[in-house]
């Protein structure tokens, strides 16, 4: 049985190559994820010029209108030349102090955009975008691999063919979580790829900073990332066959997705029992599993791993359970469109 | 006992208060064409639904192949070949990608079978264009030869000559003679009186979700009677001679003729019992039922079709 699923997912996977939308999502998915990693080092490389500039006074304190720009770095090597002869001491000490706790922060910055264009952060943040970039391109592909048969009226023609309805809708599934997955695959490629090119731009000076992410943390997150996207999946496949269309899934995975986080955002605010239901909800645990960010964050306290871990099994087992039911039980006609 | 490929036992699907198919008991028998026959809306797709698994009853059993399939037809699947109302394929594959696709989803036939297919719906030509492209003759033929992936034994085609010119329309029908001719059974749906009066041995007729009748073509029309048209050397007395007669149903003038309904096989009958009283035939003509004739008269339709005649 199991051979004939892979089999079926197999012939998915010769229809589903010779349609341009899914490679379009993909290039969709790279852009993203490359901006990420190009968007990071040019912001560090910027960042890294203007670094140690400090702008004492303004409104014509020093007689220059917009203030007087001081070199920190100078500063801090005992060169007080760009500071205004008429400076106090006292202003002068301060300054000092200033551009110590300046050149700090921006260390730290410039450390974190670091992380985000060399390896192996460069892949973690990567897959930070993930459950939002990917989960929408996941809930675009697999409604419209799941609907199209409905609307183009294939089903029938298929279904006729004596596949098995389960096994059918089986290996769909089945290929988009592995299609979710080999997309996961040729980002971190990608991004690998594009992160040699950004790490030997900076070259061996550059601001690392003192902690980076390991291999180990890099394949956790993308496992994280990948499982997040389950449950949208199955969502998305369950509304499809529900509705035999693939506008509403589309429309339906969207509109949960960011409908769940603004509604728990308002309800936070307003009902404090709304905590303990919230620990429950898809898109919270998606969130706090996936470490990104939410609209709601810092309302309640987010979910554990392992918490949220179950709760998306269990949305996956339920939501895809409908998915099959309805799929296995509804009478199928003609074509429907959209 | 004649062997069926398909038997339906009181067949129903409802939705809501309406019946699509009310009780439907059919009988198919194996080899030849079988004509389902009934106006847009009689039940017909519905039926075809229901015995490939697509439509779920509300009640009754049905058989494939002498099996009960009623809860899993798949299982018969695989010695069927079937397209229901308009052939359905990917827009964006050729028409050889297609029949690919679907014969190894099928798991059944071998690579050259698609090339000789689509030879066979004349397709060969346009076999690596785009599906979106056919026309709906193309697309029908595409579906025939879908159809015959992997030399199914049972054909279901619904209106299979639907958006052909008359000389496509011509062919399919040949075409579907001749794979009754290889031995298949051919179920074929349609609205179209005339078209299986042409291709079919046997018919069953719906309306309204019901089965009006069935059986062969043949028997139907002779069971309606038919009649014959006389012309005699003295048709008063060949009418007081005829209305006598037991298997005479009626005698009736109809302008220059005599009316007699009277099954045809008993015609040599008749001159012989007018010719013993003296009266002697100048003319005798059958009158054709057709099966638009028929359906029409079995259904309470009232729109008047002409009867056609033959000699």
């Amino acid at each position: 049985m199991m051979v004939k699923v892979l089999w079926l997912a197999w012939l998915e996977w010769f229809k589903l190559r010779r349609r341009l939308m899914p490679w379009v999502l993909l290039v969709i998915l790279l852009l993203f994820t490359q901006l990420a990693v190009w968007g990071s080092f040019f912001a560090y490389e910027r960042q890294q010029s203007n670094m140690g500039s400090l702008v004492l006074g303004g409104g014509g304190v020093f007689g220059q209108r917009g203030g007087v720009r001081i070199d920190c770095n100078a500063v801090l090597r005992g060169d007080l030349s760009s500071l205004p002869s008429s400076l106090e001491p006292v202003i002068g000490l301060g300054a000092v102090q200033q551009c110590n706790q300046l050149i700090q922060r921006q260390r730290q910055a410039l450390g974190e955009l670091y992380k985000s264009f060399t390896l192996p952060g460069s892949i973690s943040r990567a897959m930070e975008m993930v459950p939002v970039i990917g989960m929408i391109l996941l809930v675009i592909l697999t409604a419209s691999t799941v609907g199209v048969e409905y609307g183009w009226g294939t089903l029938r023609t298929v279904l006729v063919r004596g596949p098995g309805r389960w096994q059918f809708l089986a290996g769909k599934v089945i290929l988009l979580a592995v299609l979710s997955l080999a997309a996961l695959a040729i980002v971190v490629a990608a991004t690998s790829a594009s992160s040699l090119v950004t790490q030997s731009l900076v070259g061996p000076d550059a601001l690392a900073p003192a902690t980076l992410p390991t291999w180990q943390d890099v394949g956790i997150a993308s496992i994280k990332a990948w499982y997040s996207l389950l449950p949208f999946l199955a969502l998305t496949a369950f509304v499809t066959v529900a509705t035999g269309s693939s506008a509403s899934g589309i429309a339906i995975g969207l509109a949960y997705f960011f409908g769940e986080q603004i509604v728990v955002a308002i309800l936070l605010n307003l009902f404090d029992w709304f905590d303990t239901l919230a620990q429950y909800l898809l898109e919270w645990n998606v969130t706090a599993w996936g470490g990104g960010l939410s609209l709601a964050a810092g309302r309640a306290d987010p979910p554990s791993d392992t918490h949220a871990f179950f709760v998306l099994l269990a949305y996956t087992i339920v939501l895809g359970g409908l998915a099959f039911w309805f799929f296995a039980r509804r009478d199928v006609t003609g074509p429907r469109g959209g | 006992m004649t062997d069926l490929v398909i038997e339906t036992q009181e067949l129903t699907k409802r939705y809501g208060a309406i019946a699509a198919v009310d009780r439907l008991s059919l009988q198919v028998p194996r080899g030849g064409v079988f004509g389902l026959l009934g106006p847009n809306g009689s039940g017909k797709s519905t039926t075809i639904g229901m015995l490939l698994g697509l439509v779920r009853p509300t009640s009754g059993r049905f058989r494939l192949f002498g099996q009960d399939v009623t809860s899993a037809p798949e299982a018969s699947l695989k010695r069927i070949g079937a397209v229901v109302e308009t052939p359905a394929f990917y827009p964006y594959m050729s028409g050889r990608a297609n029949l690919r696709y679907f014969q190894a989803l099928h798991g059944r036939g071998r690579p050259d079978e698609i090339d000789r297919l689509l030879d066979l719906v004349d397709l060969s030509g346009r076999a690596n264009s785009k599906f979106s492209t056919y026309s709906l003759g193309m697309k029908q033929r595409l579906g025939i030869a879908y159809v015959l992936l992997g030399d199914p034994e049972l054909v279901f085609l619904d209106e299979p000559t639907n958006g052909l010119d008359p000389a496509g329309m011509a062919e399919v029908r040949d075409l579907i003679r001749t794979l009754a001719a290889d031995g298949r059974t051919v179920l074929l749906s349609s609205h179209l009186l005339h078209e299986v009066e042409q291709v079919c041995a046997s018919v069953a007729i719906l309306f309204r979700g019901r089965l009006i009748a069935q059986g062969r073509v043949k028997d139907l029309l002779s069971r309606q009677g038919g009649a014959l048209r006389l012309r005699t050397t003295d048709d008063r007395q060949a009418s007081t001679i005829l209305a006598i007669l037991p298997w005479v149903l009626g005698v009736e003038p109809q302008g220059e003729y005599l009316r007699v309904s009277a099954p045809l096989d008993r015609a040599w009958e008749i001159t012989a019992a007018l010719a013993d009283k003296g009266v002697y035939l100048i003319e005798m003509v059958h009158e054709h039922v057709s099966l638009e004739a028929y359906f029409m008269e079995v259904t309470g339709e009232t729109s008047a079709m002409p009867v056609g005649t033959h000699q």
